[in-house]
């Protein structure tokens, strides 16, 4: 980065070190999350595909089972790329938004804290999911039911991403 | 919105008239039937009135004769798809399970001797069960002699020798050695030939005086080896081989034309069809005449009719037989009616959800109105983007115009077209279509054409969710929730004061409504609001516990149930939050798709291939985990948080004995 744009930069309050946070918090976000929803999307695919064994036919109604523990990695996705993308520009290298280290902070512990609660509620979810397959694969005609009880866990997740997109939304940095 | 009125009908009648009596309640499927000895002995009137020592449980014997036809017809039907496979996956949703005309129905029904058919076609199961089991004998046959194919002798002269012993042989690979040392020592006059060797044996001919053959036996005992058994004909093996392949071959061509033959049967099959459906239908007369009691002369059937079919079921049966006693009398409390959900056809397809929950008992409001307006409005938000929706209703739309769907497929995806709207909705004012594919251009290269799209779009969003409006966003997600809670206590509240409960009405869902009300008008009257609320607080506190003699304990419940008042209310209202999270998440969603889509543009050639390939898939897959997101949460919104308000459930659907189409399909034409 040339002299110029860093003397810009601190000018504006921006510093380096509170872009390094503000990514931090974006990588914990997407990485926390994106690893809670591979493990709760394992962990309901395997039930899953022990049900298939038995009845090849349920296939289509367990999808959505499947793919209920996965929205948390989505949603992480939806913080770093709001963080990346919307806040800090990282697309265009030439002119990136250089947070003040007061930012950096916020977005590092926004970033960290939503990116737990999707790491824990995705593995629960994947857990509740499985459990609710178990109701597919006996009474099929209470899927409805089923897929009712792990919206339960996605309130938390929910609830990360509202406080999440509240505070980043309205930043305004660089 | 109430339930329709359900009547308790017993019709008393000569039994000579039982048979057709029963068939036209069943041909007219109103009237669910029910077991006239349950639920007798409850101390109600009309019950009491009868005998109850003259009535007997009918006796049916006629019962196992069809059930017997029936179960053979439904056999040969699955034998017959052996060779005619049913319609399944996408080709039995485009043309539907197989149909007739009531008619043509009728005309099989008369025409078809369906057990002189079933006779046939088990002798023909018999000719293919034999002619598998013939072929299977050939090819062990085949198989035993294919390792001897090389030699070049008759297989008699294994058996037609007077001194000598010839045997066929087969030696594992790993004996061969040590057995033929020992043969060799053991036997004086041995020869032996190898004929051909597989991975696992050789094959091998020895040959032996008689006089050793107890040595031989011994031999052939201790070692891993396999005498062959081979048929005792004029033939080298080449030439049995061959015989029996043609043996084997003549087998498959009548299997063949059997199958042929089978396979032609694709009328038969549905007359089959025809003539099973009937017979499950008269199973269930049967089985409804197991619910009903008889004496020395006459018959008694208790069953649930909805009020506006009494007269029309009465003149009915009045058809039938002149001496027919029809009374009907109004349910009792604790009765177990069924319930008809009775609703205007924009709401009818939201009782599918409310099926998820459970239906309402009888006496119960039908909560599918309210809830049908707040899941149109929360399904909405939710999802929140009008491309999606316009999908989402172009798919929808197309499956139910395109397929032939069970109707409570159809009543589901009715929903999800209906509540499509509201995403659409949302969408355009929000200025979300696919995100800001259309309304976003300064990093697309997109044709200048698309500019008058992109104004009109833009015309109407005036809300703007990811800028200046962000907060009101999520303050309509939260009014959203209020409404809708405030909603359910009033309709408990309602629900009370019709039930004549007032000091309940008064006492709870009143004192929630006055603290409800003030929080809102708190923030701009601090004053009226808090007063308002405070008194609502104080109502609760005072009588919440007031079934309890004990002063202490009475406020003790009442300070108890504020707190949960209040806990629960910020904690129902805040649930709502997840309208704006999934409305917002679904919007950047699509955001990042086209940001994705476009970044590829720049590859040479390709490029614009790719950007629309991303653009679909990408959109398509989104487009489902957005559907699913929006209407889990949406449905648990009303389950969790508005039905506990008012609703109870446990009530069951009303399901009339009446005509079954299990196996094919009666069309009205």
């Amino acid at each position: 980065m040339g002299d110029e744009v860093a003397r810009a930069v601190m000018a504006a309050g921006g510093s380096t070190l509170g872009l390094a946070l503000g990514l931090l918090g974006a990588g914990l976000a997407l990485g926390l999350g994106a690893t809670g929803s591979s493990m709760g999307v394992g962990i309901a695919g395997m039930t899953a595909s022990g049900v298939l064994t038995e009845d090849p036919n349920k296939f289509g109604r367990l999808i959505p089972f499947i793919a209920i523990p996965g929205t948390q990695g989505i949603y992480s996705f939806v913080i770093f790329f709001i963080i990346t993308v919307v806040k800090l520009n990282m697309l265009d290298v030439k002119n990136i938004h250089m947070p003040t280290i007061h930012q950096g902070l916020n977005l590092l512990f926004i970033g960290f804290s939503a990116g737990l609660v999707e790491y824990g509620s995705a593995i629960y979810q994947g857990k509740v999911a499985a459990a609710a397959i178990g109701v597919v694969a006996k009474k099929p005609e209470q899927t409805g039911k089923a897929l009712i009880l792990p919206a339960f866990v996605e309130t938390y997740a929910v609830i990360a991403l509202v406080a999440a997109l509240l505070i980043i939304l309205p930043m305004k940095i660089g | 919105m109430t339930v329709e009125k359900i009547k308790k009908m017993f019709v008393i009648a000569p039994l000579e008239h039982r048979e057709s009596i029963l068939a036209t309640l069943q041909s007219l499927g109103v009237v669910q039937i029910v077991d006239i000895f349950l639920g007798g002995e409850s101390g109600r009137a009309e019950e009491d009135a009868f005998d109850w020592g003259r009535i007997k449980r009918q006796n049916i014997p006629e019962r196992r004769h069809i059930e017997k036809a029936y179960e053979s017809v439904v056999s040969s039907i699955r034998f017959l798809n052996n060779y005619i496979p049913e319609r399944t996956g996408y080709e039995l949703l485009k043309k539907g399970p197989d149909n007739v005309t009531a008619e043509e129905a009728e005309k099989i029904l008369s025409e078809f001797n369906f057990e002189e058919f079933i006779l046939e076609l088990n002798n023909i199961e018999g000719q293919v069960k034999n002619l598998h089991a013939k072929r299977l004998t050939h090819l062990t046959r085949r198989e035993n002699l294919l390792p001897w194919a090389d030699m070049p002798v008759p297989l008699s002269y294994f058996c037609r020798t007077n001194h000598v012993i010839i045997r066929a042989l087969s030696v594992a690979v790993t004996s061969v050695e040590p057995f033929q040392k020992a043969a060799a020592e053991a036997i004086d006059e041995l020869w032996t030939a190898k004929v051909s060797e597989s991975k696992k044996n050789k094959y091998i001919i020895v040959m032996y005086h008689r006089d050793s053959q107890a040595i031989a036996d011994k031999i052939i005992q201790d070692f891993d080896v396999h005498p062959a058994v081979l048929p005792c004909v004029d033939m080298t093996p080449v030439q049995l081989i061959a015989e029996l392949d043609k043996k084997i071959a003549a087998i498959l061509e009548e299997t063949r034309k059997i199958e042929e033959h089978l396979r032609d049967m694709r009328d038969k099959i549905l007359r089959l069809k025809v003539v099973a459906n009937n017979l499950d239908n008269a199973l269930l007369r049967k089985k409804a005449q197991e619910f009903c009691g008889e004496t020395r002369a006459t018959f008694l059937i208790k069953g649930w009719i909805p009020e506006k079919r009494i007269a029309s079921v009465e003149k009915a049966l009045r058809e039938v037989a002149r001496e027919v006693d029809v009374s009907t009398y109004e349910p009792k409390e604790g009765e177990d009616v069924p319930i008809i959900l009775k609703n205007p056809p924009l709401v009818r397809p939201y009782e599918s959800v409310l099926g998820i929950y459970g239906n309402p008992n009888y006496g119960e409001p039908d909560p599918t109105l309210s809830m049908a307006v707040f899941f149109f409005i929360g399904f909405g938000f939710c999802l929140g983007d009008a491309g999606y929706g316009i999908a989402l209703a172009l798919l929808t739309g197309w499956m139910m115009w395109k397929l032939k769907l069970a109707p409570g497929v159809k009543k589901f995806l009715t929903m999800l077209f209906i509540s499509a709207i509201s995403a659409i909705i949302f969408g355009a004012i929000t200025g979300s279509w696919l995100g800001n594919l259309f309304t976003d251009t300064s990093d697309k290269p997109l044709p200048s054409s698309h500019l008058w799209l992109k104004q009109v779009l833009l015309k109407l969003q005036f809300i703007y969710p990811l800028g200046k409006h962000i907060m009101y966003f999520l303050l309509a997600a939260l009014g959203v929730g209020y409404v809708q809670l405030f909603w359910g206590v009033l309709l408990k509240f309602f629900d009370l004061l019709l039930r004549r409960r007032f000091l309940d009405a008064l006492f709870d869902p009143f004192a929630w409504l006055l603290f409800a009300v003030g929080v809102p008008v708190g923030i701009y009257r601090p004053p009226i609001g808090v007063t308002i609320s405070v008194t609502g607080i104080a109502l609760i506190i005072l009588f919440a516990g007031r079934d309890k003699k004990n002063i202490l304990l009475r406020l003790g419940i009442g300070l108890w149930t504020v707190y949960g008042t209040v806990t629960g209310f910020l904690s129902d209202i805040l649930s709502y939050c997840r309208l704006f999270a999934l409305g917002l998440a679904s919007g950047i969603m699509a955001n990042v798709i086209n940001i994705i889509a476009f970044f590829l543009f720049a590859i040479p050639y390709i490029g614009w291939l790719l950007t629309i390939i991303i653009l679909v898939v990408a959109h398509f897959i989104f487009l489902f985990i957005n559907v699913l997101g929006a209407f889990i949460h949406t449905t648990r919104l009303q389950f969790v948080e508005f039905f506990p308000k008012f609703y109870t459930s446990g009530g069951y659907r009303f399901e009339p004995f009446g005509l079954r189409n299990t196996f094919v399909e009666i069309r009205k034409d």
